[in-house]
């Protein structure tokens, strides 16, 4: 073998994970440069400080936990809900028999919004305080309309497509069911209000559609925002929002 | 509840993995960040992880893909024209590893994902089409055909920045 090894061969040799009675390792016992290159790479992986394993590793477990306690206690949510309902109906006095009959309980599209922090699970509702460094997921219920885009405006002005995150237009979901959307977004540290909108829609919509009518409620400034339950769309669309407030830890 | 496939992945992997960072990266902080995002990105697609024999690669497919993005986004000087007509469509030896990086870190901007990544497993970390097919999981002949596309790139920046 007169050619030198590559990267990977080096690596993989690191790990033990080429034959011992390989090319490489004949390679290797005859060429100082690749000697030399082995050297240095074990000199760099030396160098990984023990905090990064420390903290990959407890990232690696935190995303795992909130995975786990985000499939558990978001039907909890809705189960506790649906309790909530039943009970509510149960109370309601029945309708008058010379009422108009309801021809079909649609429900109303629904955001839900659960955050992370300090490994803790919680469910966030309207108006609540959050701060920087939350990892913020959402569910959503359509209610009959097939595609979402959630999209954020802070107290700061800035202007953000969540879900889907970098994407260019909305994202197809079940129309008629309740949805955990993936990808979870770490907030950052400007304070004040943010608010984030769903936007539900038969079809796909431009997200550029969205940010144009975020930038237009920016412009009028974060008081506005915590009013502002709506963004003003040039097209026809269901929306439901949620507003929180961002402190500094 | 433990992660511990994902936590056995980064123990056996993560010091190679953070090396490669570093060898791409030049920068240690910036390895050590690439580093934990690389294990986050696995632990998120854990279900798709091959068996261990194969997990190197690719674990080393997603730290590679994830770097040659943070160099993409950092901005680079324009590289000297006499150097890319050196370097350009050449298959850089390993003595000119160092020139063979500065060239690929040019051209990132200008290349599709899947070309940077074949041109910087090529040129500069020395495997040979076979190994970059492998990695990266495509044919021989879409190594070929992306690196006549570096090559032809690599000419063209050449043109440009001599105008």
């Amino acid at each position: 073998m007169t050619r030198h090894l590559s990267s990977l061969a080096i690596d993989a040799l690191a790990l033990d994970a080429l034959p011992r009675d390989g090319a490489e390792r004949a390679h290797l016992a005859t060429c100082t440069v690749c000697k030399a290159r082995v050297d240095d790479a074990q000199a760099l992986r030396a160098q990984l400080p023990p905090r990064v394993m420390v903290r990959t590793l407890e990232a690696l477990d935190r995303r795992a936990r909130f995975a786990v306690a985000f499939r558990v206690i978001a039907p909890l949510a809705v189960a506790a809900a649906l309790v909530v309902v039943v009970l509510t109906r149960t109370t309601v006095p029945e309708r008058a028999p010379d009422a108009a009959p309801e021809l079909a309980i649609k429900g109303k599209p629904d955001l839900q919004v659960y955050a992370l922090r300090d490994r803790r699970v919680f469910r966030v509702d309207d108006g609540d305080a959050l701060i920087a460094g939350d990892e913020i997921r959402f569910a959503v219920t359509p209610a009959g309309a097939g595609y979402v885009l959630i999209a954020s405006l802070d107290g700061a002005g800035r202007a953000t497509i969540y879900v889907p995150y970098g994407g260019g237009s909305s994202v197809a979901v079940d129309a008629h069911a309740r949805t955990e959307l993936p990808g979870s977004i770490v907030l950052d540290d400007a304070p004040g209000p943010e608010r984030v909108f769903a936007v539900f829609t038969p079809s796909p919509i431009p997200a550029g559609d969205v940010q144009v009518a975020l930038q237009r409620l920016a412009a009028v400034g974060p008081e506005q925002l915590r009013g502002s339950p709506r963004l003003d769309l040039v097209v026809p669309a269901t929306q439901v929002s949620m507003r929180f407030e961002k402190a500094v830890p | 509840v433990r992660d511990d496939k994902s936590a056995h992945l980064y123990r056996t992997y993560g010091p190679v993995i953070y090396a490669r960072c570093r060898r791409i990266l030049k920068d240690p902080r910036a390895a050590e960040d690439a580093t934990q995002e690389t294990f986050l990105r696995v632990q998120r697609h854990l279900a798709k992880a091959p068996d261990p024999q194969h997990a190197l690669i690719w674990i080393y497919r997603i730290a590679t893909n994830y770097c040659l993005n943070e160099l993409r986004n950092r901005v680079g000087r324009p590289l000297p024209v006499e150097d890319i007509a050196e370097h350009a469509g050449v298959d850089s030896g390993l003595a000119e590893g160092v020139s063979a990086r500065d060239l690929v870190v040019r051209l990132l901007a200008q290349l599709p994902a899947q070309t940077s990544q074949i041109a910087w497993l090529y040129h500069v970390d020395g495997l040979d089409r076979a190994e970059v097919a492998k990695v990266l999981g495509i044919s021989l002949r879409t190594v070929g055909y992306r690196l006549a596309e570096l090559k032809r790139a690599a000419h063209s920046y050449a043109r440009r920045t001599a105008v």
